[in-house]
């Protein structure tokens, strides 16, 4: 397997954290899904293959989680916020096929500016080049072989 | 203690038929513990599946089929310990091989596994889409498929599900049963465990 191959995705972590000033949960959750559903589209419009856009959004003890699947930005979404929002904390896994990461990266950072994160974390996961591996996301062996047998 | 492993593609669904099986699968009081391996150095499904009080382990930044296959060894044993589920429901990454993952926990001393089975959940909407780029960890997961589950069977008309069947078919020479069901709704899920035999 070489990153080449067309199910190998490029994968984006981001984690912010903020304050939403009391905003009422109806608006932050529907921030939150629009922010989601802006990356999918976002990704989708630049030539990715969306493998999953997910994130978990948390505030006091609440948590909203969003999920995209498909090109279209629809987004489901799972729990909800019941209190006014203002600590929050968000983390978005993005896994999409044939994209560039700073694409990627910049998309999402369009999509959740509206948060304006007092502080903002972002990874790029690595993949593994073994031939035996099917997994893309062996970040500690990045371009090594892991397996032998 | 029995395993199911519920392989399938990136956004096919599993964490949702997951949560749908856990029903049937914890029948007349048993114990199910989840095992969720994700893409990326953060957990988001295990997160999901905790706000339902469930056994979950996540092993997150690898996959259990190949670099962290010590680890899943090592969860199970630690479950096995702590909570003796009589089911472990694995969640693989989309493109795990189930085969490395029954292989691997195969006679590993400390472990008793019972039956182990695979569950492959398709997604109708777009199966037909990414068959071709996902074509080899498919074929992977179709080779080992207990059962088969077309999810989201309402995202596209009945033809176009006939289309998907007989792909899935064709392309990869699965015989074994396909199941129509809606991860969102638990319809066609609940019947599965006894289906494959747990």
């Amino acid at each position: 397997m070489t990153r080449d191959e067309p199910f190998i995705p490029t994968v984006l972590v981001m984690e912010l954290s903020g304050d939403l000033e009391g905003r009422p949960p109806e608006e932050a959750v529907s921030m939150f899904s629009a922010a989601v559903s802006e990356t999918a589209l976002g990704c989708a419009g630049a030539g990715g293959t969306i493998g999953h856009i997910k994130a978990n959004m948390r505030s006091s003890e609440e948590m909203v989680s969003a999920s995209s699947t498909t090109e279209d930005g629809n987004v489901r979404l799972r729990f909800s916020l019941e209190s006014p929002v203002r600590g929050y904390t968000i983390v978005l896994n993005a896994i999409v096929y044939r994209i560039e990461y700073r694409d990627m990266k910049s998309i999402a950072e369009k999509a959740f500016s509206g948060f304006r994160a007092e502080t903002s974390v972002w990874h790029k996961e690595g993949i593994c080049n073994d031939p035996k591996c099917s997994d893309p996301d062996c970040q500690r062996h990045h371009g090594k072989t892991v397996r032998s047998d | 203690m029995d395993i199911l492993v519920v392989a399938g593609m990136l956004g096919a669904g599993k964490t949702s038929v997951i949560i749908q099986l856990l029903e049937p699968l914890s029948a007349g009081g048993r114990k199910v513990a989840i095992i969720e391996n994700e893409i990326g150095s953060v957990g988001i499904d295990g997160e999901v599946l905790n706000k339902g009080g469930l056994q979950i382990r996540e092993l997150a930044g690898g996959c259990v089929c190949c670099t962290l296959k010590t680890g899943m060894i090592d969860t199970l044993k630690a479950l096995q310990a702590e909570v003796n589920p009589d089911i472990v429901v694995i969640e693989p990454t989309g493109i795990a091989d189930p085969e490395y993952i029954l292989l691997s926990v195969d006679g590993v001393m400390g472990l008793t596994v019972g039956t182990s089975k695979v569950v492959v959940v398709i997604d109708a909407e777009r199966f037909l889409k990414l068959k071709t780029m996902f074509e080899r960890p498919l074929k992977n997961q179709m080779e080992t498929a207990d059962i088969v589950l077309i999810n989201k069977v309402d995202t596209i008309p009945l033809q176009d599900l006939r289309s998907v069947e007989d792909s899935i078919r064709s392309t990869f020479k699965y015989k074994g049963k396909i199941v129509h069901v809606r991860g969102d709704t638990g319809d066609g899920i609940s019947s599965v465990p006894k289906e494959i035999g747990l």
